[in-house]
């Protein structure tokens, strides 16, 4: 332990006596250790927040495919209303008006949804939805449309509807900021006005939203269903979930892969840095071999000054990309994952460690970096002294 | 001073400062926590998906869950997922082709 201890001690000496070439490589760690930092809490950031609503979420949805595409359904229709009754494991069938408005005037598009459930009053500035139609109709807008469309909670707007006529629109409350994350293009209304700024005309919906008594009669509710229409596209919550964990690891694995030449411009550099000695650095191992110092005792010292780079450009990495994603909002990375748009979310993700991480920084990064350090160490541990001192 | 204990101080100061760094992040995270746990989950069964709305102009973006490319039965029930698992792990045996 004290040996350790000293060898310690001497490795942090030698990372001083070479200060410049040390701390360039300790940058050059802390980059690369932040890049993949910041892409891993940025992809398990999102993944939280959407993991965080899973509970609302219906556990079935129903489409209809049409020449292979969704296309509206009739959910009175004979052959689908008997298998959807409450009891042999549907507690609640919901058929659900939504769909995407295009609002040329802000070149962006709006998620229309027509409203079956109650929207918390804690969620947004302004009033609810009232429970009878008015004239003109009522909404609630997400905070983004509501900036865009420069309207306010009280106030009106006018908007063309999927066939060019012009809506007028009573905003009664607006989505809160804070809630932009889901809620930020969102136009809720009565289901009336919904199917005419879509145009979906009744009694066709955009899906069904089902909610089983228990998780376990999935199985069996989908097979009803797809007896009933067979060209019924099923999403489980599962499936739904599978999706998108596909959809994030997918895309930061793409950016991850991306990310690869600067770990490999980095492990270079690690080989050229650690593996080259200088004549006053062969001296000074041929003197301490001369001395009494063994092949390990070398080994240990050269393999403690790749730790202690390791250990400190690794834990400036990580915390530099802690302030990049949450204090910073990612710029720049947070576009490769969620592209352009007329309207971004001012996103303020919820921190989150998984153990998994750890695995993957250390698997994908140190470890090679400490492996790389190993053959440079074994050289300079084999050195003759005598040799050397010639 | 001995030159050894001046490192082990060096030593100790730097790991002193990695924890400060890792406790103030640890810290600012647990004010971040969401409080209202409710409340979003209120907002999200009004607006009927859990979708993130990080992207408005196209709808595999708005809800993955229901229109990416990688969603379950894009293109039919039944059909297998083109990149269930990345496209280096093969289907099941007994459905490949």
């Amino acid at each position: 332990m004290r040996r350790q201890r000293a060898l310690l001690l001497f490795a942090l000496g030698s990372l001083a006596r070479r200060r410049g070439r040390h701390l360039a490589l300790g940058l050059g760690l802390a980059v690369v250790v932040g890049a993949y930092a910041s892409l891993l809490w940025l992809t398990g950031g999102l993944r939280a927040e959407w993991h965080r609503s899973l509970d609302a979420t219906p556990d079935l949805v129903v489409q209809r495919l049409q020449a292979g595409r969704p296309a509206l359904l009739d959910a009175s229709s004979d052959t689908l209303a008997p298998v959807l009754e409450e009891g042999f494991g549907v507690r609640r069938a919901r058929p659900r008006v939504w769909g995407y408005l295009f609002i040329e005037a802000i070149t962006t598009n709006a998620t229309v949804v027509a409203a079956d459930q109650p929207m918390p009053s804690e969620a947004i500035t302004g009033e609810p939805l009232p429970a009878e139609a008015t004239s003109p109709p009522s909404a609630i807008l997400g905070s983004g449309l509501a900036d865009r469309l420069a309207v306010r909670a009280g106030e009106r707007t006018a908007i063309a509807d999927a066939r060019g006529e012009i809506v007028v629109i009573q905003v009664v409350g607006v989505i809160a900021p804070e809630h932009a994350i889901h809620g930020l293009d969102v136009l809720l209304t009565d289901e009336a006005t919904a199917r005419r700024l879509l145009d979906v005309p009744a009694p066709l919906v955009t899906d069904l939203a089902i909610e089983l008594v228990r998780e376990e009669e999935a199985d069996a509710v989908v097979a009803r269903v797809r007896q009933a229409m067979p060209t019924a596209r099923i999403l489980d919550r599962r499936a739904m979930v599978r999706t998108y964990e596909l959809t994030f690891d997918g895309r930061s694995g793409v950016l991850g892969a991306a990310l690869l030449p600067t770990l490999l411009a980095l492990l270079l550099l690690g080989w050229g840095r650690l593996g080259s000695m200088t004549p006053d650095e062969r001296r000074e191992i041929a003197v301490l071999k001369a001395l009494g110092w063994e092949t390990r005792d070398v080994l240990s010292a050269r393999l403690w000054e790749s730790v202690l780079l390791a250990l400190f450009g690794c834990g400036a990495g990580v915390a530099l990309a802690y302030g990049y994603v949450f204090g910073l909002g990612a710029p720049g990375m947070i576009d490769t994952l969620v592209g352009w748009s007329a309207m971004v979310p001012d996103l303020q993700l919820e921190p989150t460690f998984e153990s998994a991480w750890l695995g993957s920084l250390l698997g994908l990064v140190v470890a090679p970096f400490l492996a790389l350090s190993v053959i440079p160490a074994w050289r300079a541990a084999v050195l003759d002294p005598s040799g050397a001192l010639r | 001073m001995p030159e050894h204990r001046r490192r082990a101080r060096v030593l100790l100061a730097g790991l002193s400062l990695l924890v400060l760094a890792f406790g103030l992040c640890a810290f600012d995270a647990r004010a971040r926590r969401p409080a209202d746990h409710a409340t979003r989950t209120a907002l999200v069964r009004a607006i009927g998906h859990a979708d993130l709305a990080l992207s408005s102009s196209t709808r595999w973006i708005r809800h993955p869950s229901h229109a990416e490319p990688m969603a379950a039965l894009q293109d039919g029930p039944g059909l297998l997922d083109t990149d269930s698992g990345g496209a280096w792990v093969g289907p099941p045996v007994e459905k490949a082709p």
